[in-house]
């Protein structure tokens, strides 16, 4: 990928940096065209534009949810849904192309990759010869740079010697904050400057930036976990889990809302626990969760819970906690809210459901009350169905179920991702390198002094008129010397009028001077700028 | 301070109104004094609704970005912004023609939306919020110049039109606004994802609004490419502007259709 603001320089007149590629440009090795092509930028704009396709693809098209579409059973019963929105051919189309899952397919993530693997080609590519620019910039460059660079300057001073305008012409390029390095040429004196020498670098930064930031991405989903529906009651204790030996106490949740019934705060009162031991407390809220050994809680989301306890024949406890109704059932077309647990070392499974918020009267499950439906084992239908008023003990396959009281829970995603800390220092890489190459762009001025005989004087195109009045006039010029400024410019209309000030500073100092010196004599020709 | 506010906007609205119709002038009657009432009225649009965005963060305690009114009213103020320095760095206001006439619709269509100043609602109570869309108000500033540079580009073609800026000077300012816009899109991204991780536990989720957001970056990236690349600048390059202008509609008023978690901004 090629920097954005590259130089453009004449053919070459200025060195260009040298590529491995052009070094062994073997045309018929698959190998070098692989190479190539990885580092053309034509190849990249391609790579980009797929992405950006697929990201505006996933923008638009209703995707899947990510567990969704990573369960290939849940994936195709999910695909009924589009059908009944776009229907065909365009839902059919898009399924076969991926576009209900476009993040998580293969053809984008490959896309990503070989743009991944394209920006790693080219920074190979390409940065050794920017280093060796930096280490040797291109100072010594042909007198024809000055007849054909983009944007030139000349003027002429009489009664002075090349060494005396070469001092002056780099007191004024250090003064602007160039590195000035004088040179000579035969007999002419030279002058090269540059400002930012390190500008270049700045694409280096931001391509690596978005490589990191791709390779932590990866290394998150291979390192971390995640836990997205992670719903504690109040009250109750839940275990993370994932080898953490943690377990989360919800002590209190409290919801609080507007007058005008949007949420204004809501927040858990958490308590960690390791293995037993409390070892952290917090009230979390939506942008302050609690982190400890880098795993993280946030609260996400609340909902109703129902406290239910269970006795078996002889009259035991076997069960006594909160069980959160946050999931959404459809069974019999009727949704409801509703959440299970296990008994009897998951020899039973108890769904525990209530009307869905919002959805007025269920008619089978009367206000204040929960249905419960018990599923034995590789069984789809439930083995009983009862309906439950609060605290009124029923009989139910021998355990005897009841509803206590209700209760909230607070949703939460329990988070482990090492590679975090990774994705912001890779951001702030790519940032910085889109700073430097816009902010700081390399910027380099060729001076070259001749010294003029009499007689030989250069033939000034004089196309600007100037005040100073044209040059030659009658008479041969006197003896001086002609002062000649080159610079390479990117259709820059900025550094082109810096250019144009700095020669004219330039033509200040050097004309100043010749007048101290000499005797006195007209002012020196006008600075000609050409374009 | 929420009537002052409301005083200023609409008097910034009229002021700014005023101006379109001076740069209407300077460009198609060719009026060098239009102009310059043009840019005074610019001006003092900017500074009206710069107090009306102020008195409203006062009155409401937060920054101005929590709704759909408030945001195109900065979205607005961003592209003024960011015009008025295209204007005084290149001495170009035909391209206010475009620059502020975009910026006009945008207050426009702000002055049909619901002004009632709500409170913050829980997921948005994070400090982040202020600079993560003032970011956001800066890009879209931005891109919204550089779309505006784009059109006269197109337009003057073989810079046939010599009161329009020449091609080279709108080139040069569709790339300089795309060097603000840019990173400035690049940092609301990674303040997105920064909040993201903190509010959501993830820092990328593929979020509608977050997804366009990032197509308007790619779209960019393809543009900063495009035009290093020999032979592609030009009228490719002034298109791509425009199509970048486009994605930032898309993703503004992706609040209607796009749904997702930045759909709390309501209207």
């Amino acid at each position: 990928m090629a920097d954005p603001v590259r130089a453009r320089a004449p053919a070459q007149l200025v060195p260009e940096v040298p590529s491995i590629s052009r070094a062994r440009a073997s045309r018929n090795d698959p190998f070098d065209r692989l190479w190539r092509l990885l580092s053309s930028v034509r190849f990249a704009i391609f790579l980009i534009t797929i992405a950006a396709v697929g990201v505006l693809a996933g923008t638009l098209i209703m995707q899947a949810p990510a567990d969704v579409a990573a369960n290939p059973d849940s994936y195709a019963a999910w695909l009924a849904r589009p059908r009944g929105k776009y229907g065909e051919p365009w839902a059919s189309l898009f399924a076969t192309l991926d576009l209900y899952r476009v993040f998580s397919s293969a053809w984008f993530r490959g896309t990503l990759a070989v743009l991944a693997l394209a920006v790693v080609v080219c920074t190979i590519n390409r940065l050794p010869g920017i280093l060796a620019s930096i280490r040797r910039p291109a100072v010594r460059v042909p007198p024809r740079l000055f007849d054909k660079a983009p944007l030139r300057a000349e003027f002429h001073a009489p009664g002075l010697a090349p060494e005396q305008a070469q001092v002056q012409v780099m007191k004024v390029l250090g003064a602007h904050r160039y590195r000035v390095i004088p040179w000579h040429d035969g007999p002419a004196l030279a002058v090269f400057a540059d400002r930012n020498r390190f500008g270049k670098l700045g694409t280096f930064l931001n391509h690596i930036g978005i490589v990191t930031i791709l390779g932590a991405a990866v290394l998150g989903n291979v390192l971390g976990w995640r836990e997205d529906g992670f719903m504690v009651p109040e009250g109750s204790v839940r275990p993370v889990g994932h080898g953490t030996g943690l377990e989360v106490r919800n002590e209190s949740f409290t919801d609080e809302y507007y007058p005008n019934g949007t949420p204004k705060d809501f927040r858990t009162d958490l308590v960690l626990l390791e293995n037993g031991v409390e070892v952290a407390r917090k009230t979390i809220r939506v942008n302050d969760p609690l982190e400890y050994k880098g795993v993280r809680f946030h609260q996400a989301f609340f909902g109703p819970a129902a406290v239910i306890r269970v006795r078996d024949a002889g009259g035991n406890v076997i069960f006594e906690d909160g069980v959160a109704l946050g999931y959404e059932f459809t069974g019999a077309g009727i949704p409801r809210n509703g959440g299970f647990f296990t008994l009897n070392n998951r020899r039973l499974a108890v769904y525990v459901l209530v009307p869905a918020a919002q959805r007025g009267p269920d008619p089978q499950i009367p206000a204040g009350s929960v249905r419960l439906e018990i599923f034995e084992p590789r069984q789809t239908r439930p083995s009983a169905i009862e309906t439950l008023p609060q605290g009124t003990p029923r009989e139910i396959m021998g355990y005897t179920f009841e509803f206590l009281r209700e209760r909230q829970f607070s949703g939460l995603q329990v988070v482990h991702n090492p590679a975090v800390p990774i994705i912001w220092l890779s951001s702030s890489c790519m940032l910085a390198g889109i700073l430097i190459v816009f902010y700081f762009p390399l910027r380099r001025v060729w001076a070259r002094l001749e010294p003029a005989e009499s007689g030989d004087a250069p033939a000034l195109l004089a196309l600007a008129p100037s005040d100073d009045g044209a040059p030659g006039g009658d008479g041969a010029p006197p003896a001086g010397v002609r002062v000649r400024l080159a610079a390479v410019s990117n259709r820059d209309i900025l550094f082109a009028r810096e250019f144009e000030a700095l020669a004219l500073a330039i033509k200040r100092k050097v004309t100043a001077l010749a007048h101290a010196g000499g005797p006195p004599q007209r002012a020196a020709e006008p600075v000609e700028i050409g374009t | 301070m929420a009537v002052v506010s409301y005083f200023t906007f609409t008097a910034a609205f009229i002021t700014l109104g005023l101006a379109l119709l001076g740069y209407l002038w300077y460009t198609l009657g060719r009026q060098k004094q239009a102009g310059r009432l043009a840019t005074f009225f610019t001006y003092s649009s900017a500074i009206l609704l710069t107090a009306s965005l102020g008195t409203r963060w006062i009155a409401s305690g937060h920054a101005p970005y929590s709704n759909q009114f408030e945001f195109a009213t900065s979205f607005a103020w961003g592209a003024i912004a960011t015009y008025l320095y295209f204007e005084a760095k290149y001495r170009v206001r035909s391209l206010g023609v475009v620059a502020i006439a975009a910026a006009f619709a945008l207050l426009t269509y702000a002055s049909t939306l619901p002004k009632r100043i709500d409170p913050l609602i829980a997921a948005l109570q994070n400090d982040i919020l202020i600079v993560h869309v003032g970011m956001g108000v800066i890009a879209y500033g931005a891109f919204t110049c550089a779309a505006a540079a784009g059109v006269l580009y197109l337009i003057n073609r073989q810079n046939r039109f010599p009161w329009l800026p020449p091609q080279e000077v709108l080139d040069e300012i569709g790339y300089k606004a795309m060097t603000i816009g840019f990173p400035a899109q690049a940092l609301l991204l990674i303040l997105g994802a920064v909040w993201a991780n903190t509010a959501w536990g993830r820092y990328w989720g593929w979020d509608p609004k977050e997804t366009a957001a990032l197509f308007t970056w790619l779209l960019a990236a393809v543009y900063l490419h495009a035009r290093a690349q020999r032979g592609w600048h030009g009228t490719r390059t002034a298109w791509l502007l425009i199509a970048v202008f486009g994605a930032v509609l898309f993703t503004f008023f992706g609040n209607y259709f796009l749904g997702g978690l930045h759909t709390y901004s309501g209207l």
